[in-house]
């Protein structure tokens, strides 16, 4: 062994030296080479983030991709697509190239709240000459422009809008036990009604779950306590909570009877049982499909539903039908792209900007994405039963943001907001009663709306702000 | 090993670059991550201003985060226990079999496919209407039929069972070279002697490969502290909070609400209960191995 040893040293410095002398040679080469005759000429490129991979949104997005190159063939489009819904994945990532410095030329982000947490960190160019240029403030309406503005600059430009409070239905289900005939159309129901119908499909039917709900991502539960304490409070209690608004350290405050009564409602649905068992094991669209299938009856989510069932051709108005839920609110989440700050291509970037708030690309965009379009002045033919309703409400009731989907609140109390709800079901469901888990639930609703500090995110904003009234 | 002292110093000299790479790399951003934990960076800005403690204060007074500390430690004792027991006696018994490279082909591949696809595929298995609970029913253990992941009281348990599965073949293998490299002439002996197995495996296997359970234990118990991936894809911590676990309680804070500070410090956390198996185990190991 002793022998051995060194003649394993010298085979060692031996590698050593050669793997030296190769990292050595190489950089010496690479930093004494003769200088290139010229420098290339800087590429034309657009470096975008987006996160539309699915089904259905790639072509959307590649129907506005044709137009840009139509545009300016010259440019080569670098596209980063990220797959995750709503940004799960793409978001990390974007907040680190920007940290780093090293931002893209555009990135997808969600008007609101969201968009506001790069505006604050100093990371966006206002695009203010864009919306001039275009003349989006005459065609957008106040709520989205709202949400797109901070301080007096724009930062964004919309693609599309989606709607998130929707009932959808499975009309089969509806008609044999005559549900509209005896408790009206769902676009007039309140609270109330709603809990009553649920009840009354589980008294005729115990075979199917009254209201479908998916937990797996958790959102969606969220989702359904945004469009519920909306139905229930209206747009000023709605801004005043996820704004954080109100007077939050008083309980007594009417911001929390109506969030106090929605939950109530929530806890109410777990606790008898009119949620479907398997909650936590779905995502959004197998609760859809639920519905569809007729093991569910009723669903609340946002439009991009109808994009579904399209996608999967379900049959309208026997295996799903939608309705406005209340038809006399809107509550909107609108995709924009933006210009970072030391973004390498901003001219190209401004351009992309030009095409994303054209009407040629908001009717392709959206026709192919089951959106509908930002600017009120482009009245694509949509092909389905569903849109034509939403993009007439859309002009004639009142708007809000959808904190759920990054319009109002703050990213860090949303999500702090799922954890505490589906706690709250878990915990019912489990036998707690609904009165103490609600209570605790208020009480972790309170410490995060201070934790996160979400007032101070929204000082200097009014609750008429955000709410379009109509 | 005997070396002189300028072989000592070549050697030195062969493995500084390593060194300065792991130093740099590693611990400099342990130090960097420390100091980010001590932080106001709460927002999509950067921002450095030094507040102390405060950020351990309100991190671990947070329900998730007690929540998840049990997870974990129920996750350390449920996933490493089973994990390296069964390791140990499948490697006895598919040595004694004498068909190694099929047995060990079908253990390892749970381990060579990636978490995210091994938690979609058990998402799937577990689910109500899932192969798991058709399974049961087929077999008439109808008390077994249940929402697995559904039911936050079996939820945790299942997704434990999930890194068992995983890390079982990795455990398998290790053990099976510490068998392997057991004197023959010990258990020859042993035979000669008339040891049954069980004596065989009890008197002679088990206190030859003990240094097998010095990887195999850190490396499971550090598995389970840092678990995220099987979290994520499986339940993001539902239903409820039932299996949260500290690594993506981190990755929430950091990533999704953008509050660094308060992630940095779970992550510090995370290093410090590391470090309480780590420190140990590489106390024994030193003396042990240079003493």
């Amino acid at each position: 062994m002793a022998s051995r040893a060194p003649a394993r040293v010298w085979a060692y410095v031996l590698i050593a030296v050669i793997v030296t002398a190769i990292v050595v040679g190489g950089a010496m080469y690479f930093l004494l080479r003769p200088a290139p005759p010229a420098p290339p000429p800087p590429k034309k490129e657009l470096i975008i983030y987006h996160w539309w991979t699915a089904g259905g949104e790639k072509e959307a997005i590649d129907a506005v991709f044709a137009i840009f190159k139509e545009r300016v063939p010259e440019v080569v489009i670098s596209e980063n697509p990220i797959a995750g819904g709503a940004g799960a994945v793409m978001k990390p990532v974007i907040w680190q190239l920007l940290a780093a410095g090293t931002p893209p030329d555009t990135f997808q982000v969600h008007a609101g709240g969201e968009l506001k947490e790069y505006v604050d960190a100093g990371y966006l160019e206002p695009v203010d000459d864009i919306w001039e240029e275009l003349g989006l403030e005459e065609v957008i309406p106040d709520t989205l422009k709202a949400i797109c503005k901070f301080g007096d600059h724009y930062y964004a430009v919309p693609i599309n809008v989606h709607r998130s409070n929707i009932l959808w239905y499975n009309p089969t289900i509806f008609k044999e036990l005559g549900i509209i005939e005896k408790f009206g159309d769902p676009r007039e129901w309140d609270l109330k009604t709603f809990i009553e119908v649920a009840r009354y499909i589980k008294a005729k039917r115990p075979d199917i779950s009254p209201v479908a709900v998916a937990t797996r991502n958790k959102w969606p539960l969220t989702h359904l306590f945004e469009v519920l304490l909306l139905l229930h409070g209206g747009p000023e209690v709605h801004v005043k909570f996820w704004a954080g608004m109100f007077n939050y350290k008083d309980p007594a405050d009417p911001v929390w009877k109506a969030v106090r009564e929605v939950l109530v409602a929530i806890g109410t649905l777990a606790k008898e049982g009119l949620f479907n068992p398997d909650h936590p094991e779905l995502t959004w669209d197998e609760a859809a499909a639920k519905v569809m299938k007729g093991e569910c009856a009723m669903y609340i989510m946002g439009d991009w539903v109808a994009g579904y069932y399209m996608a999967v051709e379900a049959k309208y108005g026997e295996e799903w039908s939608g309705a406005p839920f209340p038809k006399k609110v809107f509550i909107l989440l609108s995709d924009c792209f933006n210009l970072p700050k030391g973004a390498p291509h901003p001219d190209i970037a401004a351009e992309w900007l030009r095409v994303v708030g054209s009407a040629e690309a908001q009717e392709k965009f959206n026709v192919i994405k089951g959106s509908i379009t930002a600017r009120i002045d482009v009245k694509p033919e949509y092909p389905d039963p569903y849109r034509p309703e939403t993009a007439e409400d859309f002009v004639k009731s009142s708007l809000v943001p959808s904190p759920v989907h990054g319009g109002l609140s703050k990213e860090a109390f949303v999500t702090e907001m799922h954890d505490i709800l589906t706690y709250m079901v878990t915990a019912i469901e489990r036998g707690v009663e609904v009165e103490s888990a609600v209570d605790s639930a208020i009480a972790q609703i309170m410490g995060a709306i201070e934790r996160t500090g979400l007032p101070e995110f929204w000082t200097g904003y009014t609750i008429e702000y955000f709410i379009t009234k109509r | 090993m005997r070396l002189p002292r300028r072989y000592k110093i070549i050697q030195f000299l062969i493995f500084l670059g390593p060194i300065l790479t792991i130093t740099v790399l590693l611990y400099a951003m342990i130090a960097w991550c420390t100091y980010i934990s001590m932080s106001d960076w709460r927002s999509a800005a950067i921002s450095l201003r030094f507040v102390g403690f405060r950020n351990y204060a309100d991190v671990v007074s947070t329900e998730r985060f007690l929540v998840s500390l049990i997870n974990n430690i129920q996750w350390m004792i449920l996933f490493m226990i089973p994990t390296t027991f069964l390791g140990l006696v499948l490697a006895y018994l598919i040595i004694m079999t004498g068909k190694e490279t099929l047995f060990r082909t079908i253990f390892l591949l749970s381990t060579a496919i990636s978490m995210t696809v091994a938690g979609t595929l058990w998402v799937w298995m577990y689910a109500s209407e899932g192969a798991l609970n058709t399974l049961f029913k087929m077999l008439g253990l109808n008390f077994l039929v249940r929402p697995w992941i559904s039911d936050p009281s079996t939820a945790l348990y299942a997704l434990i069972f999930v890194t068992i599965w995983q890390y079982l073949g990795f455990s398998i293998i290790v053990f099976e070279a510490a068998i392997k490299g057991i004197d023959r002439a010990i258990v020859e002996a042993a035979v000669v002697d008339g040891a049954s197995g069980l004596t065989l495996f009890f008197r002679i296997i088990l206190p030859q490969v003990k240094h097998a359970f010095l990887i195999v234990v850190p490396l499971l118990v550090l598995a389970a502290l840092k678990v995220f991936d099987v979290v994520y894809v499986m339940t993001r911590g539902g239903p409820g909070l039932s299996t949260y676990v500290l690594a993506y309680f981190m990755w929430v804070k950091a990533f999704w609400e953008r509050f660094m500070a308060d992630g940095a410090a779970i992550a510090i956390i995370i290093l410090l209960l590391s470090l309480v198996v780590v420190i140990p185990y590489a106390w024994y190991a030193l003396k042990r191995w240079f003493g």
